[in-house]
């Protein structure tokens, strides 16, 4: 593990994405927390510039419960919609048409799952949807696995960002494979953000000092005991794994080094 | 004498709903009291762009659904 910054990693400060520039390495869901409020602060706590949202049917029996959008400050934030649900390419189209219609964005996070128990991407199903939303104009953000060849085949197909995850979804498992991780990160010549299985600002720290252009996450923050204070810890960690990254780390050694000199001790 | 306005059904969001033949989707989005934006449609899977919104009229049988975005991640 050398020093050496990866090619597809500039030291800009800002990571670009399709036509958008953010200053913020954070991109945050909006699912699972105990309130819409809840949200709007740990949202505002997190520093990000991009949240993901659902497409789902409007509730027309119960209209009731406030609006999520009512929440989310679109000066503020560009929502990102998911295609979280979706098992089929066709299903994950049709969702992402959808939700570009809903918004006033090209982006979509691609999710194309294979199995229900692990939540585990399918990755044949994500390329050939990749190649269709590519060429109908989507810049797609395609959530897969931590494996080199199924990122390489979405960034062939035309994905603006690749998303590998670090464990499954909602675990908190931190990032299972950092090898693999650090190595699609250094193949890739399009930012890899780190989507899933945060649990921890730890998490975002290993993934960014990886040198993953960013960090995707929603469960670590959401369900963590004080929301808001976790998505201050969150943003403090990528800041400082983006930093660590930059900075160049050490080495890892078997041995120890001593780091005071051994000439000049008394008595010898 | 003007004759009432037929009516037709249509599946709305997975349930079956009375609408008079003909109306519009963007009629159908005032009855339902639904913003235009924030939300897409589609009817019989092909989606509705919102400038087509008042030409687009429904038919018996016809399959609609109307979204939003909510929290996910």
């Amino acid at each position: 593990m050398g020093s050496k910054l990866p090619t597809n990693c500039p030291e800009s400060n800002t990571l670009k994405i399709g036509r958008r520039e953010f200053s913020s390495r954070l991109f945050v869901g909006t699912g699972k927390y105990t309130s819409n409020e809840v949200m709007a602060k740990a949202l505002e706590a997190s520093g990000t510039q991009c949240v993901t949202v659902a497409v789902r049917r409007v509730n027309l029996a119960d209209r009731g419960k406030g609006c999520l959008l009512d929440f989310i400050d679109s000066k503020r934030y560009v929502l990102l919609p998911n295609t979280a649900g979706c098992y089929t390419a066709d299903d994950a189209i049709r969702t992402a048409r959808l939700g570009r219609e809903a918004g006033i964005s090209d982006m979509v996070k691609l999710e194309v799952l294979g199995d229900e128990k692990t939540l585990y991407p399918d990755t044949s199903e994500t390329v050939n949807a990749t190649k269709v939303l590519v060429s109908e104009g989507f810049t797609v953000l395609a959530y897969t696995n931590d494996d080199l060849i199924a990122a390489l085949r979405l960034e062939d197909a035309g994905a603006t960002s690749v998303m590998p995850l670090g464990g499954p979804i909602g675990s908190g498992l931190g990032i299972l494979n950092q090898l693999n991780v650090r190595m699609i990160i250094e193949r890739l010549k399009v930012p890899v953000i780190v989507d899933a299985g945060v649990g921890t600002a730890s998490d975002v720290a290993v993934a960014m000092e990886l040198g993953a252009a960013g960090v995707l996450l929603n469960t670590g923050i959401a369900l963590a005991r004080d929301p808001v204070a976790m998505a201050a810890a969150m943003k403090a960690a990528c800041e400082a794994g983006r930093l660590a990254f930059l900075a160049g780390r050490i080495p890892k050694k078997e041995y120890g080094t001593p780091s005071s000199p051994k000439e000049g001790l008394v008595g010898r | 004498m003007q004759d009432a306005a037929r009516e037709i059904t249509v599946m709305i969001n997975g349930r079956s709903r009375l609408v008079a033949e003909g109306e519009s989707i963007g009629k159908l989005l005032d009855i339902l009291a639904l913003a235009r934006s924030g939300i897409a449609v589609e009817v019989n899977r092909v989606l509705v762009k919102k400038d087509q919104y008042d030409a687009c009229r429904l038919r018996h049988g016809d399959v609609v659904e109307i979204v939003t975005f909510v929290g996910g991640g």
